[in-house]
């Protein structure tokens, strides 16, 4: 017994999404008027070391960055439903251990091999033979047909999709290209089916692309995409620097962009700042919870939760792009628990709870990576600790030391902890916190009954039913234990001038943009 | 005058030894995974053992520079991570673009600092030397990452005469090539320039008060003589020190102003490198700056026994 009912949607969907190119087009010629120009974007960030080789070692920004050249099966849209992009349809047992992928015909990668079966079958057994945790369930792939992939499961797994979707070893390269040329060169020659074909990349500085012909995709008035002439990316990491670009039309989009710089494009003509549909990551403090010290005590863990009155923090510091959350999701998403109540800012009862815990007076210390955005929020959190009677340090690490805590060191008080949204919520919190995880937290482990949701939650058979278990164990996590204390999830921002069009940055899951349907407005 | 030479090379390559393992040391003590860092969180523990075994970070430090130490003898700077691709081969590229912008930087600086500061002295007390002594104070005072940023928005983003940021080499055509160089080379000479002139006019100042110079007013000779002949001769030569000072903030303003304008320079590079504990990379980088600032600091030396040979003798007689 197959889902066809989940066919049916995804290939609507994919259609739809489509469709959604035409939606600024009122009419052909107005298509006509799209075509060419470069577009200029800055992904506001430092940049990745492979931008060409997904079943390698990645990181989450090659998905931006590597979206002109590199596509993958599927998509996730905002609300973090699947899309068909290079799959044309799929199927799945109702057991959940068999997917049936159906290729779309005559697709070719850049170097004029044909994207079929196969090479989407070495794609897969490359970044399983790499062991990326992200297929660790997978028994078996094949080519059943030129356009067909067949996957067995060892377990039925609900991420898979999901990660085929929106984590960079979804992505699909020409294995003609990389076998040739060898992995090193592929990862600094991206080699896919997207929409721009890869001219250079100087690491650190900028990639450049230019206009794919022979692209597979059209528009809804079935006009040939993409309509740019080329996509130029630069790397800017001083901020300053980004806003008078941006201000100077050197850059037409600036995503990432830094929340303090909101202030000055919004409203302004020629410009638009948008918040990223999909939110970026949920801060959580986690506490130290395997050595002697007062974060291991869940009365404690309840009075810092107390204690700081994280709406106002948030709020006043961060509201352009931040919201306060009681757990690792926000407000109408499937994997959101509504019974969870609500943060209650009670320095009376969170000075009754430190008694309770038996508090001596002893310190705090809050560790957190060394960003502007963790300056402001711990500090803004000491003085809420300190008038309830928590001595309070904070210690902002630099990437190695905050790494070294994460996995080895850490043995007092909270880490800051992020987890992202890519591919969903779940999807990320199970990679970084469950009994699974690559590389746990030191000193940080939660009870057997929570590991076994998680494990639970993952191989359910549907989406609902998973979605129902996560529900469930952000109750357990966030509540019921307290494992750990929900901050705030974050949203990316993009800044950009109104000539740039249609770039979906910000829009689609783990962080892809649409450079097929940008254009510049002439 | 060998023999001073001589002496003076052999402290440069004593001095060079000691700052690379300092260097070495700095780097190896530092917090945090080189390899761990590389593959981020979702690595799996055999991933990243796997390329700290790749990467011989497991080994003892004392092993580690030794063959570190005898590579670079070799011209072997070794295999950048972050880069992927030997070392040599990214500063082979990257190099040549610091010192071309450099080069000019420092001629821009020290030209116009050493009329400015003649200037400045010849006119001493009018509004000349007033705007100039205020131009080089300002230039001493600010930081070349708030002069970059300041540069941007005046001449790029207000006036559009100049782009943001960017690098065009000069294979691209001289003009485009100057086009971008230009605001990052004012960024870099801003300061130099400023210090050369406060240098040079005191020293000018000073001399002119000198019994040769009046002397030579006293013989009839033209104050255009006098100047060249006997007022710059001498007063140049402190600011023949102070030039070696200035290829080394030069070398170190290149890593702010390239981070600034987005130019593949060195500068940039190290950034990199050390954001991404990329260990060969940094400490190829931290060679060359050393090898840069010794080197200048040698030829200083050098000059300076060549223009005042009671300093030369003095060397000798120690």
């Amino acid at each position: 017994m197959k889902k066809r009912g989940k066919k049916a949607i995804a290939c609507a969907l994919a259609v739809g999404m489509l469709c959604s190119y035409g939606q600024m087009a009122f009419a052909e010629d107005a298509a006509d008027g799209k075509y060419g120009g470069t577009l200029t974007y800055s992904p506001g960030m430092q940049n990745e070391q492979n931008l060409g080789y997904p079943c390698g070692d990645v990181n989450m920004l090659m998905n931006t960055n590597a979206a002109p050249a590199l596509e993958t099966l599927f998509r996730l849209d905002s609300e973090g439903n699947l899309i068909c992009w290079l799959a044309e349809s799929y199927e799945v047992t109702e057991d959940g251990l068999q997917y049936t992928i159906k290729l779309r015909p005559d697709v070719l990668f850049h170097d004029g091999t044909k994207m079929d079966a196969e090479a989407v079958v070495w794609n897969i057994q490359k970044n399983m033979e790499n062991g990326k945790s992200q297929f660790a369930k997978i028994a078996s792939v094949e080519a059943t047909d030129e356009l067909t992939v067949t996957i067995k499961m060892s377990e039925s797994d609900i991420l898979l999709l999901a990660n085929l979707a929106a984590d960079p070893s979804g992505l699909i390269v020409s294995p003609t290209a990389v076998e040739e040329n060898g992995i090193e060169w592929a990862e600094k020659n991206p080699v896919g089916t997207g929409p721009f074909v890869f001219e250079s990349w100087e690491n650190d500085v900028e990639v450049v692309y230019t206009r794919n012909e022979n692209y597979w995709g059209v528009d809804a008035d079935g006009n040939q995409l993409p309509y740019l002439d080329g996509i130029h990316c630069i790397y800017m990491t001083e901020n300053a620097v980004a806003e008078a670009a941006l201000e100077a039309g050197e850059v037409q989009v600036w995503t990432r962009a830094d929340a303090d710089s909101v202030p000055k494009f919004e409203g302004r003509e020629g410009f638009a700042t948008s918040k990223s549909e999909v939110p970026s990551s949920n801060i959580n403090l986690v506490p130290c919870l395997n050595t002697d010290n007062p974060t291991a005590s869940k009365e404690f863990r309840e009075a810092v939760n107390h204690a700081i009155d994280f709406d106002a923090i948030v709020e006043g510091l961060f509201g352009i792009n931040c919201v306060v959350t009681n757990q690792n999701s926000v407000e109408g998403r499937i994997y959101h628990n509504d019974e969870i109540p609500k943060k209650e800012y009670d320095p009376e009862k969170a000075k009754e709870l430190l008694e309770q815990a038996g508090y001596n007076g002893e310190e705090l210390v809050i560790y957190g990576d060394n960003g502007v955005m963790n300056e402001k929020l711990l500090t803004a959190m000491v003085p809420y600790l300190e008038a309830v009677g928590i001595k309070t340090r904070i210690e902002l690490l630099g990437t190695g030391a905050y790494f070294s805590m994460l996995t080895e060191e850490f043995k007092d008080g909270f880490l800051v902890g992020y987890y992202g949204y890519a591919p969903h919520e779940f999807g990320k919190m199970y990679s970084l916190a469950s009994a699974s995880a690559n590389l746990p937290v030191a000193n940080f482990s939660m009870d057997d009954e929570t590991y076994q949701m998680f494990e639970d939650a993952r191989t359910s058979a549907s989406t609902e039913a998973s979605a129902e278990i996560v529900r469930e164990l952000q109750k357990r996590i966030y509540e019921t234990n307290l494992y750990l204390i929900s901050v705030a999830t974050t949203y990316d921002l993009v800044i950009q001038n109104t000539e740039a069009a249609d770039c979906g940055f910000c829009t689609l899951g783990g962080g892809r943009w649409t450079p097929e349907s940008a254009y510049i407005v002439k | 005058m060998i023999k001073y030479v001589g002496k003076k090379v052999l402290v440069s390559i004593l001095i060079l030894l000691l700052v690379s393992f300092m260097a070495y040391w700095i780097i190896s003590v530092l917090p945090g995974d080189a390899a761990l860092i590389a593959l981020g969180t979702e690595a799996t523990q055999e991933r990243v053992e796997e390329l700290r075994a790749e990467w011989k970070l497991d080994e003892p430090l004392v092993n580690r520079y030794g063959a570190w130490l005898v590579n670079i003898v070799h011209g072997d700077f070794g295999y950048s991570t972050h880069y992927k691709a030997p070392c040599l081969e990214i500063l082979k590229e990257r190099m040549p673009i610091t010192a071309l912008l450099g080069a000019i930087s420092l001629a821009i600086g020290v030209v116009l600092g050493i009329l400015l500061g003649i200037l400045a002295a010849v006119k001493r007390g009018r509004a000349v030397d007033t705007i100039v002594t205020f131009l080089a104070n300002l230039g001493v005072s600010l930081p070349v990452f708030w002069v970059g940023i300041l540069l941007i928005y005046l001449l790029a983003v207000w006036l559009k005469l100049l782009p943001v940021q960017g690098y065009a080499s000069p294979a691209e055509g001289i003009g485009e090539f100057l086009r971008y160089a230009c605001l990052p080379c004012i960024s870099m000479a801003w300061g130099s320039m400023a210090t050369v002139c406060r240098q040079t006019r005191s020293a000018v100042l000073e001399t002119l008060h000198q019994h040769y110079v009046k002397t030579a007013r006293a013989k009839g000779l033209t104050e255009r003589k006098i100047m060249f002949r006997h007022i710059l001769k001498n007063s140049l030569i402190p600011v023949i020190t102070l030039l070696g000072f200035q290829v080394r903030n030069l070398v170190g303003g290149s890593v702010v102003v390239e981070q600034i304008y987005n130019i593949p320079g060195m500068g940039r590079t190290l950034i990199q490198a050390v954001d991404s504990r990329d260990t060969n990379m940094v400490l190829a980088c931290l060679m060359l700056i050393a090898v840069i600032t010794i080197l200048s600091s040698l030829l200083v030396d050098i000059a300076y026994g060549i223009v005042d040979p009671r300093i030369r003798r003095g060397g000798s007689e120690a």
